[in-house]
């Protein structure tokens, strides 16, 4: 456990020295330990946005708390974050936290429809100020491939998104679900509106 | 001081007299004796110079194998450039691979080099010692030291050969060690590329394709066959209908 830990904290070091470099290097990451270094990274660095596309917010990712601070603190910061999925989204304590920033307009999330491409590809990625990626080639290994600075691919990425967003239909609102905590766990519909939805009571 | 005579010594000194009579005659040119012809100075000039001379050289030793890793390390991130750098500690197989062997070889080579430092100073302090005891003797009873400096090549030379033997072996590990580094800055740029296409294609391969619209069936009229008996019936009907 020590050596995995004393790993992990190693590969986050790097990790952020390749983000403190703006390093075009190219990295792998082989397993979801590190799959959360790199995203929770992405969002703790992020200025102006964040773009993520998932298959169904997992709960056993996207809750952790690491990751989960690290978006809400992004969000309260005033960077763009917009999230897209393919499935019903899993993670209910991380859509707790988003739904008590509901107010907020640099948040938006949203859910592919069935049938559409965006529905059935088998990439997922996050991107982070035009500049920075994980693109996760294996959904079910967990494996990707991250960049700091690479606006290449980056912006690549974005145009996919828009293209999976950008089609109103391909969007459809869900729910949020219910956790049973707290008065902030209603039922909190994301309409659609142009694309990606804003979190909205 | 004045030598007792040969078997007559009441209270014999560690090496007999004999001894000390016979290395007398023969080295008799290296004896002090009050004459001026004695090489009792130049040997013991030539005993300091000696042991000065190992000092000097084990401390030149010692300190080129102090910053042994540093060297290596410097040399190792001059051929790899930042970006392999930042790459050791990645979890690619191959880098995984190389970290190993970086440790492996770091460790493998600095302990050569304390192996080595430590033989030589060991030996160079056994050295040191025997003859500084031997030489204080020979002083004290006013023999020559010009026997110690001449023996003090021997262990000169044996410290020589030991530091020439380490200097090889850590000359051919450093050019192993180096070489690798040198493979692997290769490979790690042909990976980087592999990677950038990898990200490419996967970017691709999700776009989605344009949907060709579905041509509509051609609307061809089908030419109503009427029979010349109906259409007869139809304008009689119309007829009666009265338009």
């Amino acid at each position: 456990m020590t050596v995995k830990l004393t790993d992990l904290l190693g590969y986050q070091k790097q990790i952020e020295a390749l983000f403190d470099t703006d390093s075009d290097l190219i990295v792998t990451n082989r397993d979801r330990d590190h799959a959360a270094v790199i995203v929770s990274t992405l969002f703790t660095r992020a200025k102006k946005s964040v773009i993520l596309f998932c298959k169904n917010l997992d709960g056993d990712f996207y809750n952790r708390r690491p990751i989960r601070c690290a978006i809400v603190e992004a969000v309260k910061n005033g960077v763009n974050v917009e999230i897209l999925v393919q499935e019903v989204p899993e993670a209910n304590e991380l859509l707790a936290d988003l739904d008590s920033l509901s107010t907020r307009t640099n948040l938006r999330i949203g859910k592919c429809k069935p049938g559409i491409s965006g529905a059935e590809t088998e990439i997922n990625f996050a991107v982070m100020d035009g500049k920075a990626f994980r693109l996760e080639n294996d959904r079910n290994l967990h494996t990707a491939l991250a960049c700091a600075k690479n606006s290449e691919l980056a912006e690549k990425l974005i145009q996919l998104f828009r293209v999976f967003c950008n089609d109103a239909q391909t969007i459809e609102p869900f729910i949020l679900p219910q956790t049973g905590s707290g008065d902030n766990m209603d039922t909190s519909n994301i309409g659609v509106d142009g694309g990606l939805s804003t979190v909205g009571r | 001081m004045v030598y007792q005579p040969l078997g007559a010594d009441p209270c014999p000194y560690i090496i007999s007299a004999t001894t000390l009579e016979i290395w007398r005659n023969e080295w008799a040119w290296l004896l002090p004796s009050p004459k001026a012809d004695s090489l009792a100075g130049l040997s013991f000039i030539s005993v300091t110079t000696g042991l000065n001379l190992a000092l000097v050289k084990f401390e030149l030793f010692r300190k080129s194998y102090k910053d042994i890793k540093e060297w290596l390390a410097e040399q190792h991130d001059d051929i790899l450039g930042k970006k392999v750098r930042e790459l050791i500690g990645f979890d690619d197989a191959a880098i995984e691979d190389y970290r190993n062997f970086v440790v492996a070889k770091l460790e493998s080579i600095a302990g050569t080099c304390h192996d080595t430092q430590y033989k030589y100073g060991l030996r160079f302090r056994r050295w040191a010692i025997s003859y500084l005891f031997i030489g204080l003797f020979a002083l004290f009873t006013q023999w020559s030291l010009g026997f110690l400096g001449l023996a003090l090549l021997i262990p000169v030379f044996s410290l020589w050969c030991i530091k020439t033997r380490a200097t090889k072996k850590f000359s051919r590990d450093s050019h192993i060690y180096l070489e690798m580094a040198e493979d692997l800055k290769k490979q790690i740029n042909a990976e980087q590329t592999a990677k950038a296409v990898q990200a490419a294609t996967l970017i691709e391969s999700a776009v989605p394709k344009p949907r060709t619209p579905r041509k509509p069936p051609a609307k061809t009229k089908r030419p109503v066959r009427r029979s010349a008996s109906t259409a007869a019936k139809k304008r009689a009907r119309t007829k009666a209908k009265g338009f």
